[in-house]
């Protein structure tokens, strides 16, 4: 693949120049012996400076290889398409850069992976080589990514451990990732993910594994990064708790599309498709009643070979034969900062 | 990730899929195993090779053109026989043929060669009658599957040794010798491995550790000379057929270690699988533990190290027999055989006598190829 | 059996694992698992049991049912013939018997599955062993259960990769069920679910307990599932019972400073819901190595000189409500509002 350096226009958002990154139509499939696997299939995604978008989904949605595609970092067979626009300021300079047309090996991307965009994981020890000292690789991203000398490199690796709220910075700098705790081996990776003043800081689950209390710690610590460093987040997530806690903007996906896209607090008071409906009342904690649980029937189909129409077809309560089945359905605005893929909106919206 | 995804597949109700669908609802471990292994084309190609040694093991006396060791007295040194079609005179025909061989002795160099006499013809023919030899010990028998009418006449296919012995049928017969040999090292192989790794496994402890370090001994003893030193220390008296079983037990002495390890983890991980507690909480007795749980879930990872147990076999052989420490002649094996193309000189002036290592080749790469299909075949759960 | 309603009851239960080291696997020092945990579980009743990873809560239910073998307590059970029976006196025979009464629920669907059998085989080995049913009798007792469960009967001769977590799930509840016991550990068994499903597997877990009179002793990290099914809730905190009390009035007003901290740290789905949230520093202590005194003070907001000398007692200081603090009687702590 050829690298392409030229930079893209400027999106259509005139109004609007907080955006830093947009995709648009991001398509990842999977070629496998089985079929065409689609785990992401058209995602429109818009990240704004300082904000957190957060995406929520039950496993296989796609919300996490929809990430990973953003920084081209999907396992084989998976083939990324679409626009990824990234905002980046060079010498002073405002320019567009569309990620999605650079060679997922070549230089270029390197540069943006981990300086303009970095990512934390559920599990640290993916993130970390076992064989060197948390410092060192922490040394290392900054070193690749800056022209910094190795002294100055070393003390902004202390300064981001203590920015992190690790206890005694200057010892955990020389130990290996093995000997931390799982909550503190979070904390090493949000600080080598944060080394290098990323524009835009990608967490894919990372407390997912961690209990509760230690889990607050780390949410608590994100919140108070990314407002002193003015990182915009795109937290991913299966936990509707956390959505809560974390986003400014929530994206609901199901089936690699996204199905609604608003704000937080419309979504959990005036959340208008039915998947989403059904998963805010299928959580033990805010359901009304102490007797059953409103349970979406049937589970999730796996993206491959899918009927025409809405991927929730099969499971909703209001689906109608001949209408949510025949056509792809379409995103709809509803009103400024909301849309929906549903057909069957004003039926729904009457009824709640 | 598709592994992921498909985790959340939804089956549907049987009556609604086509046949082929719901074969995948019901397919056992070794089903699945053959879907896979269906995909490793290399493996799957290796199979009907390996399927035609084995045709040649079993019916060695049927397919030979001659007996291992009778001795053309007049063709020692003779090249593999051309196989003609068409005549010195240009006439064609289907049936093919070789023409009888003349020595001559070159007047410089005294050496000799061979050189086609095109006054004699012999046709080949399939099933015809020859030396009589005794079906695997058991049946007289005449026909032999092809070769010449004229009992003397020169039909060598690969070529004749320094006795003048039919290259060919010696290496059908060395087959036998070299392949069964590996086949029942396996055996007791298998045997050593799922006793001292099972016991390791399975009671842990003490036992586990006097085990474990006994394999450690043993692997960092370099193979090569300690099969050497067995082998040396095999009495010189004893007949072909013990030296046979003894080289066997040597070369399972040496290589259990392998396969305990395996079978050893793998007890060791499945003794902690959730499904295991779950029988044991069901009721179930160690016995049945054993034998529905434990067993078919490493049985198909047995079968793999034994399949990449085999190549390791026949070469451990070939190689004591070559250097002459293995089995001895009259006893024909492709190690023995190959003792023949020790002297560079021979080898120079008579390539053929490499026919055996061809077969060698041929089946150690089969046995590779195999072994990987069933390796990636080997979890279909992954 | 003090409480005369009790199926279950637990007293004074310890599981130490030895720590192992060197050649000779000598035994430097003790994972204290579980730590002198008593209490009980009633008749029909869900007792759920909450506490963060490494707390003790699955040993604690394993221990139960002798998967693991306790090292020292009392744990008396009232099997179908309704006699008060010690499990820990049991020999592998009477074992085998009073675990058609009591049976596990695991929490990974997958694992716990063999997948080299067929669901008719996995759901039908408790029959199988226990000598209760074969051939056509185990196929219609099977086909029962996979209706009970919400599974398609003819789905008997499928193996376990045919089917969704959701539905591995429920074949792991019909095997708990095949000998129609009537108390089930569920070890974190919808942790490992989507949400939807999870919502799922609890209606059926619900549901299950009305029809067939089930006592539950339910295992989860997830404070919200734990809110919704259980009846009454113990905390468990590096291998001790910190807190036992009914469900709204744990939730509500919770009397040990973990708890609360607990209650606050869990994510609401309420957005910017500006809550005074207590953050606790540090992590879980290690059980190999706890500290002095009571085992939460270097994390306690409320600590006193007490707490580090001396281990609280678990003591009852109001009907039905358990706690081991120093401080309980003196503090008042926060809850979450209970709908």
């Amino acid at each position: 693949m050829e690298e392409n350096t030229q930079t893209v226009h400027a999106p259509d958002t005139k109004e609007d120049d907080q955006t830093i990154l947009e995709i648009h139509d991001l398509k990842t499939y999977f070629h496998l012996d089985e079929g065409i696997l689609k785990a992401v299939d058209g995602v429109d995604l818009t990240i704004k400076r300082g904000k957190t978008l957060g995406i929520v989904g039950e496993s296989g949605s796609g919300k996490s290889v929809a990430t990973k595609s953003i920084l081209q970092i999907v396992d084989p067979p998976g083939k990324v398409e679409g626009e990824i626009k990234l905002k980046r300021s060079r010498k002073g300079k405002e320019e567009w850069i569309d990620i999605g047309k650079l060679n997922p090996t070549g230089e270029k991307i390197r540069d943006i992976r981990g300086a303009e965009i970095s990512m934390i994981f559920q599990e640290p020890m993916k993130a970390f080589s076992s064989i060197h000292t948390i410092g060192n690789q922490i040394t290392e991203a900054i070193l690749i990514h800056s022209e910094v000398d190795q002294e100055e490199a070393k003390r902004i690796a202390i300064d981001f451990l203590i920015k992190v709220g690790m206890s005694n910075p200057e010892q955990r700098f020389d130990q290996y990732p093995h000997e931390l705790s799982g909550g503190m081996r979070q904390r090493a990776m949000i600080a080598m993910a944060l080394c290098c003043n990323p524009a835009i800081l990608i967490a894919d689950e990372p407390t997912t594994a961690l209990d509760v209390t230690v889990q607050a710690q780390v949410l608590d610590l994100i919140n108070h990064l990314k407002e002193t460093l003015d990182t915009s987040v795109i937290f991913i997530t299966h936990d509707l708790g956390v959505i809560a806690e974390m986003s400014d903007e929530v994206a609901v996906m199901y089936l690699g599309k996204v199905i609604e896209y608003t704000d937080v607090e419309t979504l959990f008071y005036g959340a208008l498709h039915p998947y989403t409906q059904a998963l805010l009342k299928s959580i033990p904690s805010v359901a009304h009643t102490k007797g059953e649980l409103d349970s979406i029937k049937g589970t999730v189909p796996i993206p491959m070979n899918l009927p025409k129409g809405c991927g929730f077809y099969s499971r909703c309560k209001y689906a109608v034969n001949g209408v949510c089945n025949v056509d792809d359905i379409p995103f709809t605005k509803v009103n400024d900062n909301h849309y929906v893929r549903c057909v069957r909106l004003d039926e729904i919206e009457n009824r709640g | 990730m598709s592994v992921e995804l498909g985790k959340e597949m939804e089956p549907m109700p049987l009556d609604e899929m086509k046949e082929e669908e719901k074969s995948v609802e019901v397919a056992s471990q070794w089903k699945l195993m053959w879907w896979k292994f269906r995909k490793h084309k290399l493996a799957l190609i290796s199979a009907p090779i390996l399927l035609m040694l084995f045709i040649i093991i079993v019916f060695a006396e049927f397919l030979s053109p001659h007996l291992p060791l009778e001795r053309f007295t007049d063709y020692k040194y003779a090249p593999p026989t051309k196989i003609h079609f068409v005549d010195a005179e240009g006439n064609f025909s289907f049936r093919p043929f070789v023409y009888g061989m003349t020595q001559e002795i070159d007047s410089e160099t005294f050496q000799r060669t061979f050189v086609e006499d095109t006054s004699q013809k012999y046709p080949i023919h399939f099933f015809v009658e020859g030396k009589p030899y005794k079906m695997w010990g058991l049946f007289e028998m005449k026909t032999h599957f092809i070769g010449v009418k004229d009992a003397g006449a020169p039909f060598f296919l690969t070529g004749t040794d320094s006795l003048g012995r039919d290259l060919l049928s010696r290496t059908f017969y060395g087959s036998r010798i070299s392949i069964s040999f590996a086949l029942i090292g396996i055996v007791f192989t298998v045997i050593f491995g799922l006793i001292l790794g099972g016991i390791s496994g399975y009671f842990g402890g003490a036992v586990d550790t006097v085990i474990q370090r006994l394999i450690d001994l043993l692997l960092c003893i370099p193979a090569i000379p300690l099969w050497m030193a067995l082998a040396a220390a095999l009495p010189q008296s004893w007949s072909p057929l013990k030296i046979y079983f003894g080289m066997v037990l040597i070369f399972s002495i040496v290589g259990w270690t392998g396969l305990a390890r395996v079978v050893r983890g793998k007890l060791l991980s499945l003794r902690e699988e959730d499904f295991t507690m779950a029988a044991r909480l069901a009721g179930a007795s160690n016995m049945r533990i054993i034998s529905k749980h434990l067993l078919p879930s490493f049985a198909s990872y047995i079968i793999i190290n034994v399949t990449i147990s085999i190549p390791v076999t026949i070469l451990g052989e070939t190689s004591l027999s070559f250097l002459g420490l293995g089995l001895q002649s009259p006893v024909v094996s492709w190690g023995v055989l190959l003792q023949e193309a020790q002297k560079l000189e021979n080898l120079a002036h008579h390539p053929w006598l490499l026919w055996p290592a061809v077969f060698i080749v041929v089946t150690v790469l089969m046995f590779n190829f195999i072994g990987d299909g069933l390796r990636d075949a080997a979890d279909p759960y992954k | 059996m003090q409480h005369h309603n009790a199926v279950l009851e637990v007293q004074a239960m310890k599981k130490y694992f030895p720590i192992k080291k060197g050649f000779l696997k000598r035994t430097i020092g003790q994972v204290k698992a579980v730590d002198d945990v008593s209490f009980f579980i009633e008749q029909g009743e869900t007792f759920g049991l909450v506490g963060e990873s490494g707390c003790g809560k699955s040993t604690l239910g394993k221990s139960i049912l002798r998967a693991i073998e306790p090292s020292d307590g009392s744990i008396t059970f009232v099997n179908r013939k309704e006699e008060a029976v010690e499990v820990r006196d049991l020999d592998n025979k009477q074992l085998r018997d009073i675990r058609r009464d009591m049976q596990l629920i695991f929490q990974d669907p997958y694992s716990s599955l063999n997948p080299r059998m067929t669901v008719l085989n996995i759901i039908g080995e408790p029959l199988i062993c226990n000598g209760i049913a074969k051939g056509e009798e185990l196929k219609r007792r099977v086909g029962d259960l996979m209706d009970l469960v919400g599974l398609n009967r003819k789905h008997l001769e499928r193996y376990p990769h045919a089917f969704s977590g959701g539905q591995r799930q429920r074949i792991g509840i019909a095997r708990a069920l095949a000998t129609d016991p009537k108390f089930l550990v569920c070890d974190e068994a919808v942790s490992a679910l989507d949400v939807s499903i999870q919502a799922q597997i609890i209606n059926l877990l619900q549901s299950l307990q009305q029809k067939l009179n089930l006592s539950y002793l339910f295992i989860s990290h997830d404070l919200g599932v734990i809110q919704h099914i259980s009846d009454r809730v113990g905390v468990m905190y590096v291998g001790k019972m910190v807190e036992v009390a009914a469900t709204d009035k744990l939730f509500s007003s919770p009397k040990h400073p973990y708890t609360e901290a607990l209650l606050s740290a869990k994510p609401v789905p309420i957005p910017k819901q500006k809550r005074e949230r207590i953050i606790l520093k540090g992590e879980v202590a290690n059980p190999a190595n706890p500290p002095s005194g009571c085992y939460f003070h270097p994390r306690c907001l409320y600590a006193q000189d007490i707490c580090k000398q001396q281990a609280p007692d678990f003591k009852e200081i109001e009907a039905g409500h358990f706690v081991a603090c120093h401080m309980a009687k003196d503090l008042d702590l926060k809850g979450v509002k209970v709908q």
